[in-house]
């Protein structure tokens, strides 16, 4: 009875899923519409000079409203327990700490991207199928930049210019940032966004003090950091967790 | 069942502790009446033994678990009813449905008994209903989950006069001896006649740990009119009938319960209080 158990997870996520509905569809809703809004933008504000042009100013900007969107929906992540009567009701849940860490955690990666990526593929849909007979583009345009990116994130070459920065160091930040922010919605109850960001600016500003301090960086190279990166990654879901099993009506 | 042995706990460092070696048995089979001025901890104790809060020494455990670890099978026997608490924007039917599954002794027919009881529509939109009605509506599916030991913190708060009757039959129906109930609260009217054990709670302290029927049998509880003596009293407080005395029962009189008067008097003469009820009535 007090073993990890896949029932009471489905039966967890079908009761948060009950809670709020409509957060399962704003999820889908809000990946549609900035990516709607942003292409609408750059079709409109059309002076670029190729489909590759066009394609890598969305990737750059599709990132950063991805970043913006982990970092908001991983701050979230334990908001069912945001309020004393809510915290009551979901601690009191005969649920494991794990099982229901582990339903929080699948809600905001393994679901958020299934949302998110329902949503970029819908407005993808809508620019070929709507706004560019509206544009008049060449027939080239008509290439669905969300295939273009998940090849890309698969390694594959494709024309997209990520400007040299390696996929794999920007797909480990997306997941240290979530780790962040997820040991943030753990630890605090109110404001946790705002107290994690004010947590990550301290530290960002210690460690590059710590930098200034010492002699000689140049020995520590890219896999040092990705490696360094992980670890911290790691250490986080670490702490969320332990946050977590520690956490009470106070 | 459920035992507190030697409990820390506060709520800041800068205060001093609420519980500094506090102990406590709960014994299956009893509704209890927890009774304490403002701020003296009650909720916080049904917190504690819910798991909701973690004891800073000492343990709360049930069935020998700690109830701070929160495992489903402790959680299972277990169910609270706070004071304050929010339902989702879904009906009743809709709430029992998707909570039962995580209650394996759930009862429909003990939900729809209560519901009954209580003049309750299964379909109602909980998040519709006055605090009343969303009470009685958690009671029912606490008392529904078959859980052993139920925490009730202020019950009949929002309730109007028929609903408290109805609560006490509800209650009272749906006890049984591997049950137990603990009802905290400062309406001690309308549950002086379901509890069958009282504790009190003052200065962190337990300052009463005795069954109904010994209370009755050691203490007198008597309505005077003004102006007649009290002496030999324990306590004496106005009342509209003139005033109610607490007498040591020393000749094995039938007088019946008065909680108010109970509590008042053990707040103001607690030593007096103790001695009459550990007294041997025999002499």
């Amino acid at each position: 009875m007090d073993r990890f158990s896949i029932k009471r997870i489905w039966y967890l996520l079908k009761l948060d899923y009950s809670h709020s509905p409509e957060a399962w569809i704003g999820n889908t809703a809000s990946a549609f519409a900035a990516m709607t809004v942003l292409t609408l933008s750059l079709l409109w504000l059309g002076d670029f000079t190729s489909f590759e042009d066009f394609a890598n100013r969305v990737m750059i900007i599709l990132v950063a409203l991805i970043s913006a969107g982990v970092a908001i929906n991983s701050a979230m992540m334990f908001s069912s327990m945001n309020t004393k009567p809510k915290r009551t009701a979901y601690l009191t849940i005969p649920a494991t700490h794990l099982e229901k860490f582990v339903v929080n955690t699948f809600e905001v990666t393994v679901a958020l991207a299934i949302q998110a990526l329902a949503g970029f593929f819908l407005a993808d849909a809508v620019r070929i199928y709507l706004l560019q007979p509206m544009f008049s583009l060449p027939a080239d345009y008509d290439q669905w930049i969300m295939t273009l990116m998940i090849k890309m994130l698969a390694g594959k070459t494709v024309f997209i210019d990520h400007g040299g920065i390696a996929v794999s160091t920007t797909l480990l930040f997306f997941l240290w940032m979530q780790s962040f922010f997820v040991a943030g919605s753990a630890l605090w109850r109110r404001y946790p966004g705002q107290r994690t960001i004010a947590v990550g600016i301290i530290m960002v500003i210690t460690i590059i003090g710590i930098f200034d301090l010492v002699p000689d960086v140049s020995y520590i190279n890219t896999e040092m950091i990705e490696w360094g990166v992980s670890a911290w990654t790691l250490i986080n879901w670490i702490l969320a967790y332990r946050f977590f099993t520690r956490s009470q009506l106070k | 069942m459920l035992e507190i042995k030697d409990l820390k706990f506060g709520y800041s460092h800068r205060k001093p502790l609420l519980f500094d070696g506090f102990s406590m048995k709960i014994e299956p089979g009893r509704i209890y009446g927890l009774l304490g001025k403002n701020g003296m901890g009650k909720s916080t104790l049904l917190y504690l033994m819910s798991g909701l809060l973690r004891p800073q020494g000492g343990e709360v455990t049930m069935s020998g678990k700690r109830t701070f670890d929160r495992l489903p099978s402790m959680m299972q026997d277990i169910f609270i009813v706070p004071e304050e608490f929010s339902f989702p924007a879904i009906t009743m039917k809709q709430y029992i449905n998707l909570h039962k599954p995580f209650y394996p002794r759930f009862s429909d027919e003990i939900i729809e008994r209560c519901l009954r009881d209580f003049d309750m529509d299964i379909n109602l939109k909980l998040n519709e209903l006055s605090m009343g009605q969303k009470k009685k509506a958690l009671m029912c599916f606490a008392l529904a989950t078959g859980a052993r030991l139920l925490l009730m913190d202020e019950p009949t708060n929002g309730f109007d006069i028929p609903s408290k009757s109805q609560m006490r039959k509800v209650i009272a129906s749906n006890m049984s001896d591997s049950r137990s109930i603990i009802i905290s609260t400062h309406q001690v009217k309308d549950v002086e006649n379901l509890l069958d054990h009282i504790l009190v709670v003052d200065g962190g302290k337990l300052i009463m740990d005795c069954s109904t029927a010994m209370v009755s049998e050691k203490l007198l509880f008597v309505e005077q009119p003004v102006g007649e003596p009290t002496d030999g009293s324990l306590y004496s407080q106005p009342s509209l009938q003139g005033n109610s005395v607490v007498y040591p029962n020393r000749y094995g009189e039938e007088s019946t319960l008065n909680l108010e008067t109970l509590f008042n008097s053990l707040l103001s003469n607690r030593k007096a209080v103790e001695e009459a009820i550990k007294a041997d009535n025999n002499g």
